[in-house]
């Protein structure tokens, strides 16, 4: 772990949030492990996903439950395509858990569907894995600025 | 805006049809705040919201933002949220408790019921005709509760709540009646959501069997092959939440959807709820001790999906939810979901309510993502003129028109004829 610089974390954060902005979502589904999860709460500060209802809360199975239905030929929320951009900045190490890397990052995410922009923007909080195969998601919580205010379809990973 | 003659009001929804103008016509948009929204009994909150004196939620009705508030003799009220002063908004927190209202701009003060209580400098309205006693904020017209859900009406006049609620109270009843301890509250947070469509076609879409296998097919699909692979109860739930959606015509025509009168409705559930899970037998056990084994079975067994009091509250029954509508513009709708806590219910209950929650009526929902869609495709199609009608005969009986049993399917448009039946109603005064 002591191996694992701020440099590679954040060069990994790059990277996933690249992944998505490509649209490449089975393989970011991959970066997760096993027990990973995903999970954009509804309220800020939220503290459980269990009790209270949240904007995402899926394992590995949901995200790919959510990828499946992305790749039909009849998702018709889809037919307009999406596409997002993020940048990601103010990236920290926050210390670790359990000799995984947990770090803190601020990102702005533009979304624009049929002619539609709309901006999240927020904390990413990841708790990364140390593996083999290199760094991996165990969690990515997502605090939005605007968590509680009223939203229209979130289709795709945030 | 343009005048609408009644007579051509009731003209725009034929049995059988309506005209797209229902949905796109802004004139005709202000006249249903002001003639259905503006009489009909609309969900304000639960009980449990403001369980002590002065606790207080802010929401908005037929666009008029309004407190309520439990006031120091226990009783929940309803308010202009409205100085009567300068008219500005009093309280401005989403929720919040106090000891009495305090306007943030020349510091009038209210008792929780409105009563005015003080005026800085109040010696400035000597002799200026002021009058003291006109100076309260004001209650709703009406309020009432049914089994702790708040609801208040515009005017003054009118079928009171009971009467309003009709046969379809029965899913409110049945509501409470699943909570071991016999009661509920609001708990675990609440999804604001936005439509971009005219709030009818929502409440359209609440009883229709016919979209399910059209609509969800790209949800089903994912979901019949993630509850293969859960890797745990709640993940199998979710799944096969979804994967209800997948049912065939035949299954959706035999589950009933009933028809009340002023346009509510509600129809059988198809999603199972029943569960082998120990702490869903815990439960069960729980209720029988209350009610005995026979009750219990009669509760349990009533099974809902969507419950609709028309025009701007919904319930689910058997997964505890809430929706209340808010119609924004003829083209934009917010709907805000809630879920509900049955006391004494094991905490699994509410887990598992949340995660139906999250998994259909998030923002998020990849259920509600192809609804979302197809409410703004309808939208957006109805502004062509080519045919100015919308069909909404399906199911209908060949007995002479008007003169439905109440009773259909969910292949049927026979629920959506009643809501235009009560549209018409409201809209041209009969109702």
């Amino acid at each position: 772990m002591s191996m694992i610089g701020a440099l590679e974390v954040e060069r990994f954060l790059i990277e996933e949030a690249s992944l998505l902005d490509r649209g490449a979502y089975e393989a970011w589904v991959d970066l997760f492990t096993p027990d990973g999860w995903y999970w954009v709460p509804a309220s800020p500060a939220q503290s459980d996903p269990y009790d209270h209802v949240s904007l995402f809360f899926e394992n590995k199975a949901l995200m790919k439950m959510r990828v499946e239905r992305l790749r039909h030929p009849r998702a018709h929320g889809i037919v307009a395509p999406i596409r997002t951009s993020r940048v990601l900045g103010n990236v920290l190490l926050h210390g670790s858990d359990e000799g995984d890397i947990v770090v803190r990052s601020r990102f702005h995410m533009a979304e624009v569907q049929d002619g539609r922009q709309r901006v999240f923007a927020g904390l990413y909080i990841h708790r990364l894995a140390v593996t083999k195969d290199g760094l991996r998601i165990r969690v990515k919580r997502v605090d939005l600025v605007n968590a509680d205010s009223p939203h229209e379809a979130m289709q795709v990973f945030i | 805006m343009d005048v609408i003659a009644d007579r051509s009001l009731g003209a725009l929804v034929e049995d059988g049809r309506v005209h797209r103008r229902v949905y796109t016509d802004p004139a005709i948009f202000e006249l249903e705040q002001q003639r259905i929204f503006g009489r009909a009994w609309l969900y304000v909150g639960h009980e449990s919201q403001v369980p002590a004196p002065g606790d207080f939620v802010t929401t908005t009705l037929a666009r008029q933002p309004v407190i309520m508030v439990r006031c120091a003799d226990g009783v929940v009220r309803v308010l202009f949220n409205r100085c009567a002063h300068r008219g500005a908004l009093v309280a401005a927190e989403r929720t919040g408790h106090v000891e009495n209202f305090r306007c943030a701009y020349h510091g009038w003060t209210y008792r929780l019921d409105g009563a005015l209580q003080s005026i800085p400098r109040e010696e400035d309205y000597a002799a200026t005709g002021f009058d003291r006693a006109c100076a309260d904020m004001k209650l709703l017209p009406r309020a009432a509760a049914y089994r702790g859900f708040v609801f208040a009406s515009l005017t003054a006049d009118g079928p009171d709540l009971a009467e309003f609620l009709g046969p379809a109270a029965a899913n409110l009843d049945n509501m409470v009646e699943r909570a071991p301890d016999g009661a509920l509250e609001i708990a675990g947070g609440c999804f604001e959501t936005l439509q971009r469509n005219n709030w009818k076609i929502y409440l359209e879409n609440l009883h229709d069997g016919a979209h399910a296998m059209i609509v969800h097919q790209s949800s089903f699909t994912a979901a019949k092959n993630a509850a293969k692979a859960a890797p745990d109860m709640l993940t199998r739930f979710r799944a096969e939440v979804v994967a209800a959606n997948g049912q065939n015509y035949e299954q959706m025509g035999a589950l009933e959807v009933a028809s009340y009168a002023r346009g509510h409705s509600d129809m059988k559930g198809f999603r199972r709820a029943a569960s082998e899970e120990p702490p869903y037998l815990d439960y069960v056990a729980r209720l029988e001790a209350r009610i005995g084994k026979d009750e219990a079975e009669k509760v349990l067994g009533t099974q809902r999906h969507n419950a609709m009091f028309y025009p701007a509250f919904s319930v689910h029954p058997v997964f505890m939810q809430l929706r209340v509508i808010q119609p924004l513009a003829p083209d934009l709708t917010r709907v805000d979901i809630w879920v509900l806590r049955m006391k004494g219910a094991p905490s699994w209950l509410h887990r598992r309510n949340v995660a139906f929650a999250n998994t259909v009526h998030s923002p998020s929902s990849i259920v509600k993502a192809d609804d979302l869609e197809t409410y703004s495709r309808v939208q957006r199609g109805v502004a062509a003129a080519g045919g100015d009608w919308i069909d909404l005969r399906r199911g209908a009986e060949p007995a002479p028109a008007g003169n439905e049993s109440g009773r259909s399917t969910a292949l049927s448009e026979a629920f959506i004829r009643n809501q235009y039946r009560a549209w018409r109603d409201y809209m041209t005064g009969a109702a």
